[in-house]
C-alpha cells in the first residue's frame, strides 16, 4: 500500500515537474521577444549588435534611445497620422459594414431557393481579392518594392 | 500587402480605371498617390475596402442575435421603423458595435503593409504612419534602440486607446445589465 501510494507521488512529481518545465519554456517562448525589444531600447547603438543580452553583465543600459526618440519631430507626425488614418478608417468601415449589415437583416431580398448564399458575398470578395493577387503577382515584385 | 498593390494599381494615376471612369465624365481627377492629402485618403478609402467585410460579419452576427420579442414588442407598441432602429436595435447593438470600432482603430493604427506596397510613406512624409516609421528607423536608418522605444511607445498608445475603449463598452454593458435585473 505504502509502496504504491509512493509510486504514484513519483509520478505525480515527474508530472509536475514536466508540466513546470513545458510551462518555462513556454513562458520564456513567449516573453523573450519583448525582453529583447525592451533590453534594445536601452542600449548604446554600437552595443546593439552583437551577443550581449544582459544588462550591467554584457552592456550598459542607457536611456538615450528614448531621449533621441522623443527628441525627433516625425515621432509626433507619424502618430498624428496613424490617428487620422485609425479614427477615418474605423468610423467609416464601421457606417458601412453596420449599413450593409442591417439591409440584409432587415429587409428581404431576392433569395434563390432560399438560400442565404448572398451573405457570404463580401466575405467572399474580401478572401478572393487577396488571394487572386498573390497568385498573379510575382513575390519578387513584393520583395523589390518591400525590401 | 497584395490588396495595396491592388490599391495601388486602381488609383494609379497614369490610366488607372479610377482615373479612365472619372476622365468618362470630364472630371479632373485629383492626385490620388501623389497629393498628400489625397495620399491619406486613398490609403484610407484602401483599408476600408479591406475590412469593411468584417465589420459586415461581425454587425451581422450582431444583429441577428438581437432579442426579437423586444423588436416585436416595440412594434406592438407602435414604434416605426425609424423609432425601432434609434431606440430599441441601436441601444442593444451598441456594445458590439464599440467593439468593432475597438478593433478596427487598433488595427488601422498599426497599418503597415499598405503603405509598403501604395505610397512608401510619400508624398513627403503625408503617409508616413507609426508602423512604417519605425520600420524605416530600424531597417533603414539603423536606430535599433530607437526603433525598440518607439515599438513600447505605440504598445503604449495601443494600450490607452484599449483601455478607454474598452472601458466604454463595460460602461454600456454594466447598463444594459442594470437594465435587465
Amino acid at each position: 500500500m505504502t509502496a504504491r501510494s509512493e509510486t504514484f507521488d513519483l509520478k505525480k512529481a515527474v508530472g509536475s515537474i514536466l508540466a513546470f518545465v513545458v510551462i518555462a519554456l513556454f513562458i520564456v517562448w513567449t516573453l523573450f521577444p519583448i525582453y529583447w525589444a525592451a533590453i534594445s531600447s536601452v542600449k548604446s547603438p554600437t552595443a546593439n549588435y552583437g551577443n550581449l543580452w544582459l544588462p550591467w553583465v554584457h552592456f550598459q543600459p542607457t536611456l538615450k534611445p528614448w531621449q533621441d526618440m522623443f527628441a525627433l519631430p516625425e515621432v509626433v507626425s507619424a502618430t498624428r497620422n496613424s490617428i487620422i488614418i485609425a479614427v477615418g478608417a474605423a468610423t467609416t468601415s464601421l457606417i458601412l459594414g453596420t449599413l450593409a449589415a442591417y439591409g440584409i437583416t432587415r429587409f428581404h431580398f431576392f433569395r434563390p431557393q432560399k438560400r442565404k448564399s448572398h451573405h457570404l458575398v463580401p466575405v467572399a470578395t474580401h478572401r478572393a481579392a487577396g488571394d487572386l493577387c498573390d497568385a498573379v503577382l510575382p513575390d519578387h515584385a513584393v520583395v523589390r518594392i518591400a525590401g | 500587402m497584395a490588396i495595396g498593390f491592388l490599391g495601388r494599381t486602381i488609383f494609379y494615376e497614369g490610366g488607372g480605371p479610377v482615373n479612365s471612369f472619372l476622365e468618362l465624365f470630364h472630371i479632373t481627377p485629383p492626385g490620388w498617390l501623389s497629393d498628400p492629402m489625397w495620399a491619406r485618403i486613398t490609403t484610407m478609402i484602401t483599408d476600408v475596402w479591406e475590412w469593411t467585410p468584417l465589420v459586415f460579419i461581425i454587425a451581422l452576427a450582431g444583429l441577428q442575435g438581437l432579442p426579437q420579442d423586444v423588436l416585436e414588442a416595440s412594434h406592438v407598441d407602435g414604434a416605426g421603423w425609424w423609432a425601432s432602429l434609434r431606440y430599441v436595435t441601436l441601444p442593444l447593438m451598441a456594445p458590439i458595435l464599440w467593439l468593432i470600432l475597438l478593433l478596427r482603430a487598433v488595427d488601422a493604427f498599426k497599418v503597415f503593409d499598405l503603405v509598403v506596397a501604395m505610397t512608401l510613406g510619400g508624398p513627403g512624409q503625408a503617409t508616413r504612419y507609426y508602423s512604417y516609421f519605425n520600420y524605416l528607423t530600424a531597417r533603414k536608418f539603423f536606430f535599433y534602440g530607437e526603433a525598440a522605444a518607439q515599438a513600447f511607445l505605440l504598445l503604449f498608445i495601443v494600450l490607452v486607446l484599449v483601455s478607454l475603449l474598452w472601458g466604454r463598452i463595460r460602461h454600456i454593458y454594466e447598463e444594459a445589465q442594470g437594465v435587465a435585473s
